[in-house]
């Protein structure tokens, strides 16, 4: 029996969802997958993935719906878990400012190699499973929001919804 | 504990109706766990109706609490019960139940929601729904707060009140 997924994937393109889970299947990853910032959340706050994978553009419910703020709630949750952002959508001054948010481990656009970099990500995650708490981490990435500035993290969070309309726009 | 108060003397119907929820697991072909807390609690809990003097435990005395304790290592010795260790992150898990529940008005002891995730992580790993059984209605409490435990998790009140 496969072990319990350790990753979370949060994604609504169902073809981007099959791809991933082909290759985490092919690879003997468990990959746990939501569609939605509200089932992504439910099922973190019960499970606590040590990897969590957001894409950037997600459908909302009644919630904020980037998958940046989606991963700052997380982060403030379980401080310990791994939170890579991805898209698909943002030109590359976005891609910069969006690299350089210290509340998300890495971020990556969705290139042709990505699935290749979750999987690798994935199975460190797997590796560091049964690993005790580093409390030193929960304190020093809990405290890192706090660390920064609303009005920054908003221009940020700003950019990249402008790039996610134009690309929208461009259809 | 209600196993215990009633084997003990208690005049408590809940007390009654727990220990009769008890005997019916023991005796059924369910696989029966318990986490390291359910020992902890168990054990205080049983010494503290030792020394009270207040109605609700008077009845219970030193040789009641030696009592259950041997029942109770009885059923670990020939696996009647069997105690899963924590996971590495129970405590982290923990204290993240505890913020969630605080951050809709309610409260949440440490333990309960260390042994909530517990419960939890067994239902993954076996992908069934794992039975809580309890008497303390806070349990009921925080999966109606959160359903999302519920598809983890399903709420046995052993006293048969009514938390929700």
């Amino acid at each position: 029996m496969m072990k319990a997924a350790v990753t979370l994937l949060v994604e609504d393109d169902a073809d981007v969802v099959d791809s991933y889970r082909r290759t985490f299947d092919h690879d003997g990853l468990a990959l746990d997958v939501a569609e939605t910032w509200g089932e992504a959340l439910a099922l973190f706050r019960v499970v606590g993935h040590r990897l969590v994978i957001a894409d950037y553009n997600l459908p909302g419910d009644e919630h904020d719906d980037t998958g940046l703020r989606l991963l700052v709630e997380m982060k403030l949750l379980v401080p310990s878990a791994e939170l890579v952002l991805i898209s698909g959508a943002l030109s590359q001054p976005a891609e910069q400012l969006a690299a350089q948010i210290p509340l998300i481990d890495a971020f990556y656009p969705k290139t042709s190699d990505l699935p290749d970099i979750l999987v690798a990500l994935a199975r460190a995650a797997v590796e560091r499973a049964d690993d005790e708490t580093d409390w030193h981490m929960v304190g020093t990435k809990y405290l890192t929001p706090n660390d920064v500035i609303e009005a920054a993290l908003a221009e940020i969070d700003d950019a990249l919804r402008a790039d996610v309309a134009k690309n929208a726009r461009r259809g | 504990m209600r196993w215990a108060c009633a084997t003990g003397g208690s005049a408590d119907v809940r007390d009654h109706r727990g220990q009769a929820a008890l005997d019916e697991l023991l005796a059924g072909p369910q696989e029966l766990c318990g986490s390291p807390i359910t020992v902890a609690e168990y054990t205080s809990v049983l010494y503290d109706h030792v020394r009270t003097n207040e109605t609700w435990g008077a009845y219970f005395g030193s040789e009641d609490a030696d009592r259950c304790v041997k029942q109770f290592m009885q059923w670990l010795a020939d696996d009647t019960l069997a105690i899963r260790p924590l996971g590495r992150r129970a405590f982290e898990m923990g204290m993240a139940y505890v913020s969630s529940v605080a951050a809709r008005g309610r409260r949440m002891r440490g333990w309960d929601a260390i042994h909530l995730y517990e419960a939890c992580r067994w239902a993954r790993e076996t992908g069934e729904q794992v039975v809580l059984a309890t008497s303390d209605t806070d349990f009921q409490k925080t999966v109606n707060l959160f359903p999302e435990f519920g598809a983890f998790v399903r709420v046995l009140d052993t006293t048969g009140d009514d938390a929700s």
